[in-house]
């Protein structure tokens, strides 16, 4: 099923929302932001849980902005979970069959069906309060998905969990996602869901979509310096492009760098560094702040002047806090973005 | 969906608003003559009547935070070993009708009530050394059993929730235990306090009960018995109607105050986490604690069990001694000539039960309006439904008094305005009560169950009436409980189809039949127990201050 969102607009005193999206047939699109700036809204848009001021949304050619949301036919989970504490982790999974005057037997079937999908076969007479986040989640998940949706909707579901049931979570969703090839879109405020989860990211600010592209394309090319910063780790420097150099703002030559003269910002990523100790040579020279060390891999906080650059380091590297070097950005990797900061 | 605030407030138009117009009518147009309003204030009478209102609820409220408040401290933050019980013990002043505790003052701190003869009997004096009864004390000692635990457990729950975070690091920085209470924990409570200060004070204001009888005379009467005498007595109604308006008018200003402190109260809560009080009592504290909790139990349980065991004990002449007996109850039903007792429990089952078919729906109504729909009409409700609580039940009965002289001339009876009376005093607690449950489910619920394809309807249906069934049950229960011993706006309405228990109670103990007047009164207080004991297992939670 394709869910189409056109022209959709919404205003709440001074912020607008005004979103153009598609998320075509089996598709797993997330869309990702800092907080406030309208994703939930969205969401509950589709969902029918707000209303628009204008716009539409339409779900494999039906339009269903003016249905309410029990007619609209979509699932959604939401980030307390909202499982029915009155009752049983069947009766949660069976409550949209029962509207939907699915059989008794056929009902018992399909809730075992999908508690199997999410293991949770021994809690199907648990009552919610008795389960772990995690486990309310799963149930939530699975109820979302028993009447067969058109679209999922999910607003951010892992925020509650805490970090290592977060990534078993991810994987598990994106696993019930492909098994049903369902159209999916998810909302998240954490870069990292957003990248491993999803075919396709959108990019959302200040109530309207910056750009969409598939996770890759978004963290090596960012078409817009926001993507870039807010997807993973990087550095930024300011300065501007000068005879075929880009130069900081304190005059250094920093990186070979085409195209035409002006400000701008150079955005690149913490493994497009590389840290050498010979004062001599291109780049620029800094002194180690501190040094991280994060088990896999080391992260290497260098000061250079006013500029702060963070830099990926192997887990058994030399450099410690106090010894200073030459700080090279690797030709070709950086992004520039030309415009004042 | 968008004149759903209709449903709530249409009935509270024609049973609150009503009434209370005519009676402001009425006033303002007066019979022949100077204004009721002139006459009224021309008597200096008037003037000491409004002073000794205004005094005897102050004093009255004094009284019953200094009781109420250590027992606030060990609700709020000691644990001990039948805590739990002495919560719920709390709850009991509320349930249980004035005309009750009367009878129950009556018979254990009456010149040969039991106190006194007790007393008498051990020191071997002439006289009775307790001559509480039919005095201003007794009077604020009645407030104090009914209020102080109100005071406690209203208190008691806000300190519970009270973060103690800043008590600890003021003795931290070198806050002796004193210092740390005056200048940290009791600013921190001072919203509590004020807001279960307000509530009592308008309690005590608009008390009518026991001022009628425990006052004793022209001497101690408030405004609302004079009301009462007025309309029923001396039969100036528009006297009645003039100190009406006044009494409302300054009921309702006190209610606008409580309820400014009540929303200062819950600000307060919001900005603070909680942390529950974990003390444990331990050696000395424990006696004096001991001895307190002793000294409130006697206070509360002796009059209610003097009069239940006055009920089974009968003389068998007149100076002969004490047996006991079934004799009063069987005389209750089985009185030759007036089966007077009889049509007093049918009658008041009757309209308790219809009190909570009403109130029931309308309260729920309206709860589900003021916590679900935002904008001016859901706030408009929110206030014009309240506002009953600040109107006493006295006035409300005059109001419905002349409503029906008005209306209904031919009518002798006044059962349907008894009825109507009880819902308008009912519903707001079944109000708050479903508000209070209604509040706590997470507005996710709803919306979730709307995508997984319920309707409005069905969503309330399937998902918000089973959570608030505890909130409806305790409702009813309180609905129940307050019908069943409604006795202000029913004496004002009494005709001769309209006797109820408490108003039986009140004419058994006006002719001194006291054993009869127990017997009935055990009656009466078994059925407000059983309510009383169908709210705790609910959670009791429509009683304590509102969980934000």
């Amino acid at each position: 099923m394709t869910l189409n969102v056109n022209d959709l607009f919404r205003r709440y005193g001074d912020f607008q929302l005004r979103v153009n999206l598609t998320v075509s047939k089996g598709e797993f699109l997330s869309v990702i932001g800092p907080s406030g700036c309208g994703k939930s809204t969205l969401l509950r848009m589709v969902a029918g849980l707000e209303s628009a001021d204008a716009g539409s949304i339409d779900l494999n050619g039906r339009e269903i902005s003016h249905e309410p949301p029990e007619k609209r036919g979509i699932g959604m989970v939401f980030q307390d979970y909202a499982l029915f504490p009155h009752m049983s982790v069947a009766e949660n999974v069976a409550y949209g069959l029962k509207l939907r005057k699915v059989g008794k037997k056929d009902r018992e079937s399909r809730v075992r069906e999908l508690l199997a999908l999410v293991r949770l076969t021994d809690k199907a007479d648990e009552f919610p309060a008795t389960l772990s986040g995690g486990e309310q989640q799963r149930v939530a998940l699975a109820r979302a998905i028993a009447p067969n949706p058109s679209v999922l909707l999910l607003d951010e579901p892992l925020s509650a969990l805490d970090a290592r049931l977060r990534i078993d979570l991810r994987r598990e969703i994106r696993e019930v996602h492909d098994r049903l090839s369902l159209t999916t879109l998810y909302v998240t405020h954490d870069q990292e869901e957003a990248l491993t989860l999803s075919d396709r990211i959108a990019v959302m600010k200040g109530g309207e979509i910056l750009q969409t592209g598939t996770p890759k394309g978004l963290y090596e090319r960012p078409g817009h310096l926001f993507t870039g910063m807010f997807l993973g780790l990087s550095n930024t420097l300011a300065g501007r492009v000068e005879q075929g150099w880009f130069v900081t703002d304190s005059g250094t030559q920093v990186v070979r760098w085409g195209g035409p003269d002006g400000p701008g910002t150079l955005f690149f990523r913490p493994h497009h560094v590389v840290l050498h100790e010979s004062p001599s040579g291109i780049g620029l020279s800094f002194v180690v702040k501190r040094v991280e060390y994060c088990g896999a891999w080391t992260l290497v906080h260098v000061v250079s002047g006013a500029h702060r650059v963070i830099v990926f380091e192997a887990r058994d590297t030399l450099w410690e806090e106090g010894r200073s070097g030459r700080l090279e950005v690797l030709p070709g990797e950086g992004l520039f973005f030309p415009g004042l900061t | 969906m968008r004149l759903l605030w209709l449903v709530p407030v249409v009935p509270t138009l024609i049973l609150f608003y009503l009434p209370l117009s005519v009676i402001l009518a009425e006033a303002l147009k007066g019979g022949e003559g100077p204004s009721p309003f002139v006459r009224l204030f021309s008597n200096p009478y008037t003037f000491r009547v409004i002073g000794f209102t205004l005094w005897q609820a102050l004093v009255s409220t004094g009284v019953s935070l200094m009781l109420g408040l250590p027992g606030a401290w060990l609700l709020g933050r000691a644990t001990f070993p039948g805590k739990r019980l002495l919560k719920a013990l709390t709850a009991i002043p509320f349930v249980l009708p004035s005309i009750l505790v009367v009878l129950a003052f009556v018979i254990f701190y009456g010149n040969s009530g039991v106190l006194n003869r007790f007393a008498m009997g051990v020191f071997d004096l002439k006289r009775p050394p307790f001559p509480i009864l039919y005095s201003f004390s007794a009077i604020v000692l009645a407030h104090a059993f009914y209020n102080f635990p109100l005071a406690a457990r209203l208190i008691g729950g806000f300190w519970e929730r009270h973060n103690d975070g800043p008590a600890l690091a003021a003795r931290t920085l070198g806050a002796g235990p004193v210092r740390c209470f005056l200048t940290v924990t009791l600013p921190g409570l001072l919203p509590a306090i004020f807001s279960a200060a307000g509530l009592i004070y308008l309690f005590c204001f608009m008390s009518f009960a026991v001022v009628l009888v425990l006052g004793g005379g022209p001497r101690y009467t408030t405004i609302e018995v004079e009301i009462y005498r007025a309309a029923r007595i001396s039969l100036d109604l528009d006297m009645a109607a003039a100190l009406a308006v006044v009494g409302a008018g300054l009921t309702l200003s006190m209610l606008w105050i409580t309820v400014k402190m009540q929303h200062r109260a819950s600000h307060a809560v919001r900005g603070q986490a909680s942390r529950r009080g974990t003390l444990r009592l331990s050696g000395k504290a424990r006696i004096f604690w001991g001895f307190y909790i002793l000294l409130v139990v006697l206070v509360v349980a002796s009059p209610l069990v003097a009069l239940v065991v006055r009920s089974f004990l009968a003389q068998v002449s007149r100076s002969g001694p004490l047996v006991w007996t079934l004799k009063w109850y069987d005389v209750l039903f089985t009185e030759s000539g007036s089966a007077l007792s009889l049509m007093a429990v049918k009658n008041s089952l009757v309209f308790a039960s219809l009190t909570v078919c009403a109130a029931l729906p309308l309260g729920m109504a309206a709860a589900w309006v003021t916590t679900r729909s935002q904008g001016v009409w859901a706030r408009f409700t929110e206030t014009a439904m309240m506002l009953p609580m600040g109107v006493s039940s006295v006035v409300l009965g005059l109001g419905y008094f002349k409503c029906l002289a008005l209306f209904f001339p031919d009518y002798s009876g006044s059962r349907a305005a008894v009825v109507a009376a009880h819902v308008v005093v009912a519903y707001p607690f079944v109000l708050r009560s479903v508000s209070a449950s209604l509040k706590r489910i997470s507005p996710s619920l709803p919306q979730v169950a709307r995508t997984l394809g319920a309707g409005p309807f069905q969503t309330f249906l399937t998902v918000e009436l089973p959570l608030i069934r505890s909130g409806l049950v305790g409702g009813a229960c309180f609905a129940f409980a307050l019908s069943m011993g409604e006795i202000n706006a029913t004496l004002i309405l009494a005709r001769a189809d309209t006797i109820t228990i408490p108003l039986a109670l009140y004419r058994l103990i006006g002719a001194y039949r006291f054993f009869a007047a127990c017997a009935l009164g055990t009656l009466l207080m078994g059925l407000c127990v059983v309510c009383f004991l169908l709210l705790e297992w609910m959670g009791g939670e429509s009683l304590d201050p509102e969980r934000e």
